[in-house]
């Protein structure tokens, strides 16, 4: 079944890729029918998942194995499997890209190349949110650049080249940070089922113990990618980097401490967060509007994903000694983003960042390491993926008419686009977090984390919550004024701008866009255990490991 | 087995749940099909909230003697590590809560009913009934909520209403200006709020107002600073709603939004949400906490009220009546005179509404002149809010005018009026508070309360009958600009029926007989007497007295407004006087520019700014980063070209040369191979000579 969500694609662009240039009708249907298909599937899925009962529809084939001799053996697995934390980023990525397609019918340049591409960035995100092992993982991750490089890029706005660019070298950086640690940790980990085999030992824990000691010879230990295995310091070598108990030091810090900050670091440019942000505005102004939706709706989650997965459960201790530089990075984000985005002339560029504000709300989340938090940032990241879905595709909407999304250049659009203004208006409270929309929960629950933290496990300081509150009046802000000024007042358009074929309200295709986006924002504002019944009970254990170290 | 009880008590929710849900169902209905309903739906959502009310009427009797009855019902749970953390929509069935509804749904139905005419022919009548049906029922939600958490819910919903109501001209720009405005502002009061609710969900670990009044039941709310700031920050909330100082600019803004909705919204419900948030909470205020709520209300009070002396738009000296009201409340909370200010909130319901409803009937007509004016030819933009054009009203609109008296006597405070009953109340209380204090402590500064509420009795008397006179009284002005508009004038008249029962019924409502027998007191009245709380504060004083001051203070603002407005000359001409007080009292004490200055502008400077850093240093380090990346990229190539690669090319230059000087023994002749030959074998020899030697 995962499979099938990650190698549909694949036969999809083969397809497409072997029909005439001329027949771009069909590449878009194919398109959409992919996305369809794995919208289905994954529904199935979320519905099928039972929660809390460990790792679903695993799938675990052996990729890479090679005997190194002295230096032991090396596995890498195609290894697919749910869990509580992927569940959802799954059942999100299906519902972004299905919109994403949609938003992408009237792309005119090179469609071929265009949906080939599309259709593999819809893969490799699926790959990198349901593979669970690292390698495999970092491939996916890798890969989704190429993609993206080429869309922003090639199909992007004036500026493409330089947002392109910039977009990759940022994100190439923070690999960067990831690979490394990978490679440690590789280095570090054993599978012990695998290398029990090996070894000639049929009891598992046997074989822990006696690696405990030291007794087992190097050419006999299987090296793994698995991050489940990750988890438990069991698997570890003794004297190797990443052991609990290692000695190795840099700068005064151990060498796990400096795994977890690299991992962080590493996400946080892809989340973004202030102060590796920068080129997120610039990527989304310059993206196409469905690329914009991809961007913001899945991608930024993946900085999210990559923090829990692998920050806060591989390295738990990391996540208690820098709970409060990750809350302060976040409420910073939370406010500077907030303030950026009042400042911003720009419709698309002040709903990016207002994606980094929202964002920053997810690390304060995590830096709580508290039930409410952990929870909402993961509903944020669900949330979010959906507002801020709607978010771009609205910019979209006016883009596509007159080809200008300065605020200024409009007044009282409502008198022209009723509909329209309704969608909008709906957009905008969701997203600074009225009740009964999904955002409200997680920024909620969110606040209520960072601000239990003190009497729960004393890593946050009060004032983070109350400074964070601050983003929520400032999204208010920023929003009410362009609804102010954009909508509201009497209908003027700056002269000058080139309306295509006027002001006409929305039509079929994007209403079929934007109103289930909106109709799933109520959805999981009016009932959180929809989503909460599916990771709460994970997120739980990681806080109880996180919180014995 | 289910008792008999339960069942009743289950019955009693479901109703209560049917009250809430049905006007929801109006809107969601209303909002997409409006358009294809015939009149756009407005007999449909009138209906609905006519069936509200007889289900509130309904419940009210089931509920009034009985305990209270709360239901919790489950939303969600999050499995914490300790216990599951369960989070209810609870539900309190108790005579407040109740009573409540009633006032409700029946001023939300009578202004459905005023609207079908007073709207109807106006710009998206669609949207209207849905917006109405929205806001009633977030209101209902806030009225039965026993949770925090959903009470907040509902009460940003309910601001939601008000931000669409308030901008539903929104092709005005001030209406669009004031939405956003009174958002933002009620905004403000929310994080506050949010606060309070971190507070109490971190210190009790639920928001369950049940389980909260189980946790203090025996000991009370602990004096801690924490707990106070926890009050506060709830208060803060009522602060932004309910319209107290400093939050309290938004509400004349407010008056942008339809006649109607605002008296349905902005003078009678949810304005008063935050007095019922008070009284929901009253458990977890602490006494400092109640102290500072006092003082804001009185402030407000009197901040309120003196605006409204010099105002000429007739919605505007409602609206700062209202706020001056609402901090009388307020203060009544904070003196603990909680049944008083519960009364209050009642009895003010019920007589704004009806103000604001005869004040829309005076603009309809006001309207209709300017549109008699323009078929007549003489087309003049005059503002129809503004009451110096107005006047001698009162015998062309004789039942407007009766429902204005009543519920003008009744926001003063005249005896035989339902507000004298409740303002007296008020003033009491606040009297037997400050003895109290006084006896306790022998600080004299708890007499400000009582004697600022006097003055601000009077103040109110006095710009309500300038109000009167204004509008029903003398001339009407308008003639002394245009004296053609004589025959338009003669045709003002009373509006139809649809507009003339709610204003009916709401005067009515405003007699002291609905609220208690006694016209003096209303302390042993059916409602009070319900409301009673068991206050800590020993009456110190005769009730005698507070109701002789109420008294002597109304009359003495009464006779003082009419002593100058009385004499009819009053004209627009004598209104000329532009002295700093003035200014001042017209501009609502100069608080939007305030909030510009000290609020928006550094706001509005710090985004700039931050949106430089962005764009200057961390783009600029990072474009720097880049381009110290290409200059060593070019010293690098230069290395390469110039020493690497120099090296290589001297490596093959010497091999040139060796190549060449080697290629010159290549000469091609026998002879000189032969040479080179003897040469070698000469030079091997001697080799091996100089070896064996």
């Amino acid at each position: 079944m995962l499979s099938l969500l990650i190698f549909l694609p694949f036969i999809s662009i083969f397809i497409i890729a072997s029909l005439p240039m001329r027949r771009y009708y069909m590449h878009k249907v194919i398109t959409l029918f992919t996305t369809a298909i794995q919208l289905v599937v994954s529904i199935v899925l979320f519905v099928l998942y039972k929660p809390g009962k460990g790792i679903q529809f695993e799938e675990k084939y052996n990729w890479i194995e090679m005997d190194l001799g002295k230096v032991g053996k090396l596995t890498a697995q195609y290894f697919v499997g749910l869990d509580g934390i992927n569940v959802s980023m799954m059942l999100l990525t299906a519902i972004v890209m299905f919109v994403g397609a949609l938003a992408s019918w009237k792309i005119v340049e090179n469609r071929k190349g265009y949906f080939s591409l599309f259709l593999l960035l819809c893969a490799t995100i699926h790959g990198c949110f349901l593979a669970l092992d690292f390698l495999l993982f970092f491939i996916f991750f890798e890969f989704m650049l190429l993609p993206m490089y080429f869309l922003i890029g090639i199909w992007g706005g004036p500026r493409r080249e330089y947002a392109s660019i910039k977009f990759f070298l940022y994100t190439l950086l923070g690999s960067i940070f990831i690979l490394i640690v990978m490679i440690g940790l590789y280095v570090s980990v054993v599978d012990p089922f695998q290398s029990s085999l090996s070894a000639g030992i049929t009891d598992v824990n046997i074989f822990k113990t006696r690696l405990a000691s030291g007794q087992i010879n190097r050419s006999e230990m299987v090296h793994t990618f698995n991050m489940l295995l990750m988890k438990d310091p069991a698997n570890y070598i003794p004297g190797s980097v990443f052991h609990t108990l290692s000695t190795y030091t840099l700068w005064g810090y151990s060498a796990r401490a400096l795994a977890f900050l690299a991992i962080m670091i590493g996400f946080a440019i892809k989340l973004p967060s202030v102060p590796f942000h920068t080129w997120l505005p610039d990527a989304h102004v310059e993206a196409p509007t469905p690329i914009s939706v991809v961007l913001a709706g899945v991608l930024l989650k993946i900085g999210g994903y990559g923090m829990i997965r692998i920050g806060y459960s591989i390295f738990p201790e990391g996540a208690f000694h820098f709970a409060f530089a990750i809350g302060l990075i976040g409420v910073i984000s939370v406010v500077y983003a907030g303030l950026n985005a009042l400042a911003m002339k720009d419709l698309k560029k002040m709903i990016a960042y207002s994606s980094v504000s929202h964002m920053g709300f997810v690390m304060l989340g995590l830096a709580s390491v508290t039930v409410e938090g952990m929870n909402g940032a993961m509903y944020q990241m669900v949330s979010h993926g959906i507002l801020a879905s709607m978010l771009f595709l609205i910019a979209g909407v006016l883009y596509d008419r007159t080809h200008d999304r300065m605020i200024d250049n409009y007044r009282g659009l409502a008198v022209k686009m009723p509909a329209y203004t309704a969608v909008v208006i709906i957009a905008f409270f969701a997203s600074f977090g009225l009740p009964g929309f999904s955002g409200f929960i997680a920024e909620l629950f969110i606040l209520l984390g960072a601000f239990n933290a003190k009497y729960t496990n004393g890593l946050l300081p009060q004032w983070m919550a109350i400074a964070a509150t601050a983003g929520i009046l400032l999204g208010a802000v920023y929003y009410l004024w362009t609804l102010q000024r954009m909508f509201f007042g009497k209908f003027w358009i700056r002269s000058g701008i080139t309306w295509k074929e006027g002001l006409y309200d929305l039509d079929f295709r994007e209403k079929f866009m934007l109103v289930p986006l909106a109709a799933l924002a109520v959805v999981f504002g009016l009932f959180p255990h929809l989503l909460l019944n599916v990771f709460s009970l994970e997120l739980k254990e990681i806080i109880k490991v996180i919180l014995v170290k | 087995m289910i008792s008999l009880e339960t069942i009743l008590t289950l019955q009693n929710v479901f109703i209560a749940l049917l009250i809430l849900l049905l006007p929801m169902g109006t809107f969601g209905v209303l909002y997409f099909f409006g358009s294809k309903l015939p009149r756009k739906g407005d007999w449909l959502a009138t209906g609905v909230m006519g069936i509200c009310l007889g289900l509130s009427v309904f419940l009210l009797t089931k509920t009034w003697n009985l305990p209270e009855t709360v239901a919790q019902i489950p939303w969600f749970t999050l499995p914490g590590l300790q216990r599951d953390i369960p989070f209810l929509i609870s539900i309190a069935l108790n005579p407040l809560a109740a009573v409540m509804m009633v006032v409700v749904t029946l001023i939300s139905f009578l202004v459905h009913l005023y609207s079908i005419e007073y709207m109807y022919d106006k710009k998206n009548y669609t949207r209207y009934f849905p917006y109405l049906g929205l806001f009633t029922s977030s209101m209902i939600g806030i009225v039965l909520s026993d949770n925090l958490l959903v009470t907040f819910m509902c009460w940003e919903l309910v601001g939601f209403a008000s931000y669409l109501l308030i901008g539903f001209w929104m092709e005005k720009p001030a209406a669009a200006r004031a939405s956003k405005k009174a958002f933002l502002i009620n905004r403000i009061g929310d994080v506050g709020f949010l606060v309070g609710l971190f507070i109490v969900y971190a210190k009790f670990g639920t928001f369950d107002l049940a389980e909260l009044r189980e946790f203090l039941a025996y000991t009370g709310i602990s004096e801690q600073l924490i707990f106070t700031i926890a009050g506060l920050g709830i208060f803060l909330g009522c602060v932004g709603k309910s319209a107290q100082f400093p939050l309290q600019l938004w509400l004349p803004d407010a008056m942008e939004g339809p006649t109607p909705a605002s008296a349905l919204i902005h003078a009678a419900t949810m304005v008063a949400a935050g007095i019922y948030l008070l009284a929901k909470t009253y458990l977890l205020l602490t006494g400092d906490a109640l102290l500072v709520i006092a003082f804001t209300g009185t402030l407000t009070a009197l901040l309120g009220a003196l605006p409204a002396i010099v105002q000429t738009d007739i919605k505007k000296v409602l609206a700062y009546s209202t706020i001056s009201q609402l901090g009388f409340m307020v203060m009544a909370m904070g003196v603990q005179a909680y049944d008083a200010a519960l009364f209050h909130l009642i009895t003010h319901a019920f007589f704004k509404a009806c103000l604001f409803l005869t004040a829309g009937a005076v603009i309809h007509e006001m309207h209709h002149v300017k549109q008699g004016m323009f078929i007549r030819g003489y087309f003049n933009n005059f503002d129809t809010l503004n009451m110096k054009l107005m006047g001698g009203l009162r015998k062309k609109m004789p039942v407007t005018f009766a429902a204005y008296f009543i519920s003008c006597m009744a926001l003063i405070g005249v005896p035989f009026f339902s507000g004298f009953l409740s303002k007296d109340a008020i003033l009491e209380g606040t009297m037997q508070w400050a003895l109290h204090h006084y006896k306790t402590s022998g600080q004299t500064f708890y007499f400000l309360i009582p004697v600022t509420a006097i003055l601000t009795v009077s103040v109110t008397a006095y710009y309500m009958i300038r109000q009167m006179i204004l509008v029903f009284f003398g001339e009407f002005k308008l003639k002394t600009f245009y004296p053609q508009v004589e025959p338009v004038f003669q045709k003002i008249h009373d509006p139809g029926w649809l507009m003339k029962i709610p204003m009916v019924v709401l005067g009515t409502l405003s007699v002291w007989i609905f609220f208690s027998v006694n016209p003096l007191s209303g302390h042993h009245g059916w409602l009070m007497e319900k409301l009673a709380y068991v206050s800590p504060i020993v009456p110190q004083l005769d009730a005698l007295v507070a109701l002789l001051v109420s008294v002597l203070a109304v009359l003495a603002g009464a006779s003082l407004a009419w002593y100058r407005f009385r004499p009819a000359t009053y004209l627009i001409q004598s209104d000329t006087d532009h002295s700093f007080v003035k200014r001042l009292l017209k501009n609502n004490w100069y608080m939007d520019q305030l909030y510009q200055v000290i609020l928006i502008k550094p706001g509005m400077q710090l985004a700039v700014l931050s949106a430089w850093v962005d764009r200057t240093i961390i783009d600029g380090l990072i474009h720097t980063i880049a381009y110290a990346g290409v200059l060593f990229s070019y010293f690098v190539s230069f290395i390469d070209k110039y020493l690497l690669d120099g090296i290589v090319n001297l490596g093959a230059w010497i091999s040139l040369r060796i190549g060449r000087f080697s290629r010159s023994f290549q000469q091609g002749n026998v002879q000189g191979y032969f040479a080179y030959a003897v040469l070698g074998v000469v030079l091997v020899f001697l080799y091996l000579l100089i070896i064996e030697f």
